[in-house]
């Protein structure tokens, strides 16, 4: 029986959930009945053509699933292609993963500034000091620096 | 729904154009944005934010609005120079986007401070005559890809927004004329009681002439002003420091209309809600002649397309009839609480609504000719309030500016611009309670007077205590005195050469009963316990983490205590003051440092030097005396009876001065010594003589020892220590390791490089395997869009 897989290539980084893909191609291989195949990492055989060469991302629809893959080729004109699945981005255009609740310890885009953050290249051998005199200081040099106090009791 | 604005504003990447620097005001508007990109037909309902533009010049009479993505941008205002810069009021409708037939009730644009009626007309759909559309066409608009924001004329483009050098050439972020130099001036406008009359003041000169029975506020408008003289048209003054914020010549630019609403459903527009109103009522209406009698019309402020009647906040503004009525005509008014007077409490209703756009702002900068001079930001005084931003949205509230002044979001200024992720937002002005701190000052031993003395009146003093008096006899002494030797009346003398001496004249000391003729300054005991050292408003530096410890680091120096390491987050947004409590007597002092009026830290020193007195002891002295005579007595009885006498040493009786700051005397007593005599005869004239001669004991004044603490700095000193950065370019830190945060939600509410201490992954159909590296990837940190 054959099945179709889209051929893409990736121009995403792998920690890349919505990865940018560019479709190659469509084409199909043949499952065999005797033969097992791994959901996860399958290798698929495909009619050969030059333009899947640029393929390093593909969709199986069997198996609903986004993988990367390399390719080998041989000399019986066929080319075939090790799968790995990519469950990041399966999960993410497929399964609706931006709806998952997730608790966030560092961001991009919703940085909080108050929390410390040991990776900042700080350099705490380098520092720089900035010394303020404060105004208003009623402490003046006064003419009368002697300050007795005196019993009143007859006077 | 609270109409606030956030003002947690990204800066815009890649140089992409300043629109993205819009302002946000209810929840779904972030979903609006894709990495600073504005997607169309997100759900933004109930939102209203703002654009400052530049130049108002081809704006005149105009309306903005989108129909892609419901955005309705309304221009209101005229009445400046063309080239001024003007506020875009935009609103979000809810759900019939472009056939929504009143999207902005308040398309109008005034003209001389009357309606201009040309722009009264419903929106429809194929837009407002002679109105603008601002059309976000694209399903990536504002991006630098090359779909391109458009204004729209009568359905034709006339402005490409990203290369426009137009009046759309330079969108204000709505933070930086917040802290750089713009301030709202609330005008009313208000009519008698008949509704014939319209007439405008500022707040301030409403409540001080025109707060009467007779007069009923029904409109509020604000005035938009820039600080520098020179630049007040031209554009946001990012460099203003606030020093010349209003300038004598000073003048208006356009206001601002807060009519505005967001309807809650499509055409027809009956259904408008008190809270989807700005809150503000209709300024300005027709005025107009009928049957002779001149009138004013607010029937276009109060009829919809549709007839109906607009919905106002109905706790801060009314709906009345005229009366009399010659012409049935309602028009809306705003509520008295008084007794037909406006209170302080409708007044701060008004500046509520100016509040919650989040401007410093004025009751008026203008009064009988004198403009305010005052400046916003850390100097600002209570001619003018600062709207209160919280977690960075607008919360309504305002704050005076002498108040204001200490927070850390007046300090934080121009220095929130351009960065991104440790970007100050949170104002941390959250204290609660009485935190006042009240000092129990306890008054001066009683019976006691203080005084100030210069060496001179110093050494007239002892002079006069040691040889200055000479009494007749031992009665008379002990008559003057009491019997209690003159030195002892003084009971410490401290050399403190900073204490702040009061003004005034110098008294004559008394020694007991007697005069001295020495004069010395009267202190009273309110000079005496606590002196202002210093104070100094502190702001943070960075704006993050890096102000607090352990990466800075604030010490303190406190004269003649020393050096106190403060904790900055104490100190942060408030003003460090700092106090010396002073024992007089002993000199010793408690540096008190407080965070605004509350007290922190305080540390211990020494601020005079102690100058000891004799240990002379009376009740010794007194027995002594007795204890003579009455031997004396059994001595004449008893000639042969062994009498035990009593015998005076003098030490010293000079004043001994030291020079520089070791410049103290110290008073060292004397002794006592006892003759015992063995025979009796021999001694009584012995015994009479020493009873002639019992003189108090004298006091010695000599030199004391140096105190170091006199040696050093009288003023208060911050010395803060802060780090250098290791990578002066950390432009893509942010997207490659993150900043940090604690933030829930989903996925969906983060964009960019995202890291996840957990995730809920149920419900996602693939493999545990696969869900294992799911999370393993969410832990490391991935990239969302």
């Amino acid at each position: 029986m054959s099945y179709s897989v889209t051929l893409y290539t990736n121009s995403s980084s792998n920690n890349t959930a919505d990865k940018v893909i560019t479709q190659i191609g469509e084409t199909s291989f043949t499952a065999n009945p005797t033969h097992s195949i791994s959901v996860l990492n399958p290798d698929i055989v495909v009619t050969y053509d030059a333009s899947y060469l640029l393929c390093n991302y593909v969709y199986i629809a069997l198996f609903n699933r986004y993988y990367y893959c390399t390719i080998e080729t041989d000399t019986a004109q066929r080319m075939i292609l090790h799968c790995s699945v990519d469950a990041l981005t399966t999960a993410y255009k497929l399964h609706s993963l931006s709806s998952k609740s997730v608790s966030v310890v560092r961001s991009e885009s919703e940085g909080a500034s108050d929390i410390i953050d040991k990776s900042f290249p700080v350099n705490p051998s380098k520092i720089w000091y900035e010394g303020i005199v404060l105004p208003n200081n009623d402490l003046t040099e006064n003419s009368y620096p002697y300050i007795i106090s005196v019993n009143s009791t007859y006077s | 729904m609270q109409i606030s604005i956030p003002v947690e504003l990204k800066p815009i990447k890649n140089g992409a154009n300043e629109l993205f620097k819009l302002s946000k005001l209810n929840g779904n508007f972030s979903s609006m944005y894709n990495n600073g990109i504005l997607v169309p037909n997100v759900d933004i309902d109930d939102s209203i934010f703002y654009w400052l533009v530049n130049s108002k010049s081809a704006l005149q009479s105009w309306c903005y609005w989108t129909t892609a993505n419901n955005v309705r941008t309304v221009v209101n205002g005229e009445g400046g120079e063309h080239s001024s810069p003007i506020i875009l009021q935009c609103s979000a409708n809810r759900s019939n986007k472009s056939t929504q037939a009143e999207p902005c009730e308040t398309a109008y644009n005034e003209v001389s401070d009357n309606w201009n009626s040309t722009n009264t007309q419903a929106e429809t759909t194929s837009g407002i005559p002679s109105n603008f559309q601002l059309n976000f066409t694209s399903t990536t608009c504002f991006s630098v890809t090359g779909n391109t924001p458009l204004i729209y004329k009568n359905n034709s483009v006339q402005e490409n927004l990203t290369t426009s050098l137009g009046h759309f050439s330079n969108l204000a972020n709505i933070y930086d004329f917040n802290y750089n130099g713009i301030l709202l001036e609330i005008m009313v406008a208000y009519n008698n009681q008949n509704n014939t009359t319209i007439s405008y003041a500022t707040l301030a000169n409403y409540i001080a002439n025109y707060n009467t029975a007779d007069n009923y506020i029904c409109g509020i408008r604000y005035n938009i002003c820039f600080g520098n003289e020179t630049q007040r048209y031209e554009s946001a003054d990012t460099a203003a420091n606030g020093s010349y914020f209003i300038t004598a010549n000073y003048k208006p630019i356009p206001y601002i209309h807060t009519r505005m609403k967001t309807p809650t459903e499509a055409a027809g527009a009956a259904s408008y809600t008190d809270a989807e109103f700005l809150r503000c009522s209709p300024f300005t209406p027709n005025s107009y002649s009928a049957n002779g009698i001149s009138l004013v019309d607010y029937s276009d402020t109060l009829s919809q397309a549709s007839g109906t009647k607009p919905h106002i906040t109905s706790d801060m503004w009314e709906i009345v009839q005229r009366q009399p009525s010659t012409v049935q005509i309602d028009f809306i008014r705003l509520k008295k609480s008084g007794e037909g007077i406006y209170t302080d409490d409708d007044f701060n209703k008004i500046r509520r609504e100016v509040a919650y756009l989040g401007f410093w702002f004025s009751d008026g900068t203008y009064n009988n000719g004198t403009f305010l001079t005052t400046p916003i930001g850390e100097n600002a005084t209570d001619d003018v309030y600062m709207s209160e931003i919280k977690n960075g949205t607008t919360t309504g509230n305002f704050i005076k500016g002498s108040i204001a002044k200490d927070t850390e979001q007046a300090a934080a200024g121009a220095d929130w611009r351009d960065k991104i992720g440790y970007n100050g937002k949170d104002t941390k002005n959250q204290d609660r309670g009485n935190l006042n701190t009240v000092l129990q000052r306890g008054s001066i031993t009683a019976g006691c007077k203080w005084y100030g003395l210069n060496a001179t009146q110093l050494n007239a003093l002892v002079t006069w205590i040691n040889t200055g008096y000479q009494p007749a006899s031992n009665d008379q002494f002990i008559n003057d005195f009491k019997g209690v030797n003159p030195a002892e009346y003084i009971t410490s003398v401290t050399y403190m050469p900073c204490y702040p001496i009061p003004t005034g004249t110098d008294e004559m000391i008394n020694i007991g009963p007697l005069s001295t003729s020495v004069t010395g300054r009267k202190i009273s005991y309110e000079y005496g316990v606590l002196i202002d050292v210093g104070s100094y408003p502190l702001s943070r530096e960075y704006n993050d983490f890096r102000d607090y410890k352990p990466y800075t680091a604030v010490s303190l120096y406190v004269p003649y205590c020393g050096t106190i390491e403060l904790n900055p987050a104490n100190y942060y947004g408030r003003t460090i003051n700092v106090k010396l409590m002073v024992d007089m007597s002993t000199g010793t002092c408690t540096g008190l440092i407080f965070a605004n009026d509350m007290l922190i830290d305080s540390i211990q020193g020494q601020c005079g030097i102690s100058i000891p007195l004799a240990a002379f002891n009376m009740g010794e002295y007194q027995n002594a005396i007795v204890n003579a005579q009455y031997q004396l007595k059994q001595a004449q009885r008893s000639e042969d009876a062994a009498m035990i006498g009593l015998g005076i040493s003098m030490i010293g009786g000079t004043l001994t001065a030291t020079t520089g700051i070791g410049l103290a005397a110290g008073i060292a007593g004397s002794i006592y010594s006892y003759y015992k005599l063995t025979a009796a005869r021999d001694n009584i004239e012995n015994i009479e003589y020493n009873i002639e001669h019992m003189q108090p004991k004298q006091s010695n004044i000599s030199s004391g020892s140096p105190t170091n603490s006199q040696g050093f700095e009288r003023d208060c000193r911050l010395i803060i220590t802060r780090p250098n950065d290791l990578e002066t370019d950390i432009s893509i830190y942010g997207h490659t390791v993150g900043y940090m945060t604690n933030k829930q939600g989903t996925l969906a509410d983060f964009h960019g490089f995202t890291q996840c201490s957990n995730a809920d992954l149920s419900g996602i159909p693939l493999t545990s395997s696969e869900i294992s590296a799911i999370h393993e990837a969410l832990k490391k940190g991935v990239y969302l869009p």
